[in-house]
């Protein structure tokens, strides 16, 4: 038996001008799911085909920005906190949408390079758990 | 802390650490008259039945320039009827 769901955890990312953003260390498998769903879109293809779905390049940008994205540390151009903390999706989509375009990328990259390291560090532990316990070996007495 | 009065609000959330686990329209929040203890109600929008059943629930009530955050003792779901009460407040 073995424990597959993670309890939650954030992680700060911090972004130059001493900025930060909270982000969640993971999605859960319903996250996973609503991310890919936003992240695609389906393929023009000919009546009678199977339908198919390709990566939408410039949606799955946001849409990792969304799944991951809790909190960050940005003010508004009067200097104000820029709430998005348990904001509905639709305000924090908004705030993101009036970030100058350098402050969204540095946003972006910030959160796609935390999902690149919690990707790898998953695959390590897999390896770990998976790799750890040695063949069981019987030896022949020669006595 | 409140002392007393009535808190209502459009839109409140029952966290489980930061994730959602239902999302509550109309709420108010009372003092009960009887026990004196803190009460919430309101009806949910959207509920995720794995993360009401976890311990250390949060009631969150954002606001314009925060949010308010109060710890659940219990809680009750009837349809759509949320009810809790509150510690800490």
């Amino acid at each position: 038996m073995s424990i597959r769901v993670r309890r939650p955890a954030t992680e700060r990312l911090e972004l130059s001008q001493g900025d930060f953003l909270i982000v969640k260390q993971d999605l859960t498998a319903g996250e996973y799911r609503a991310f890919l769903r936003a992240a695609t879109r389906p393929l023009a293809l000919s009546a009678g085909s199977t339908p198919q779905m390709e990566l939408d390049p410039i949606a799955a940008g946001e849409a990792m920005v969304l799944a991951y994205l809790l909190d960050w540390s940005f003010q508004d151009a009067d200097g104000r906190p820029l709430v998005i903390a348990d904001q509905p999706p639709a305000v924090v989509r908004a705030a993101l949408d009036h970030l100058d375009s350098a402050a969204y990328m540095e946003v972006q990259r910030a959160i796609q390079a935390h999902q690149a390291a919690t990707e790898a560090a998953r695959d390590a532990e897999k390896k770990t758990l998976s790799g750890g316990t040695a063949p069981d070996r019987t030896l022949t007495s020669v006595a | 802390m409140l002392e007393a009065g009535t808190l209502c609000g459009a839109r409140g959330l029952v966290k489980a650490a930061y994730l959602t686990a239902a999302e509550v329209t109309g709420y108010r929040l009372a003092r009960d008259p009887l026990s004196g203890a803190w009460r919430v109600t309101g009806t949910i929008v959207a509920s995720d039945p794995y993360l009401l059943a976890q311990p250390g629930l949060m009631f969150v009530a954002p606001h314009k320039g925060g949010a308010w955050r109060w710890p659940i003792d219990a809680h009750h779901v009837t349809g759509a009827a949320f009810e809790a009460t509150l510690k800490g407040i």
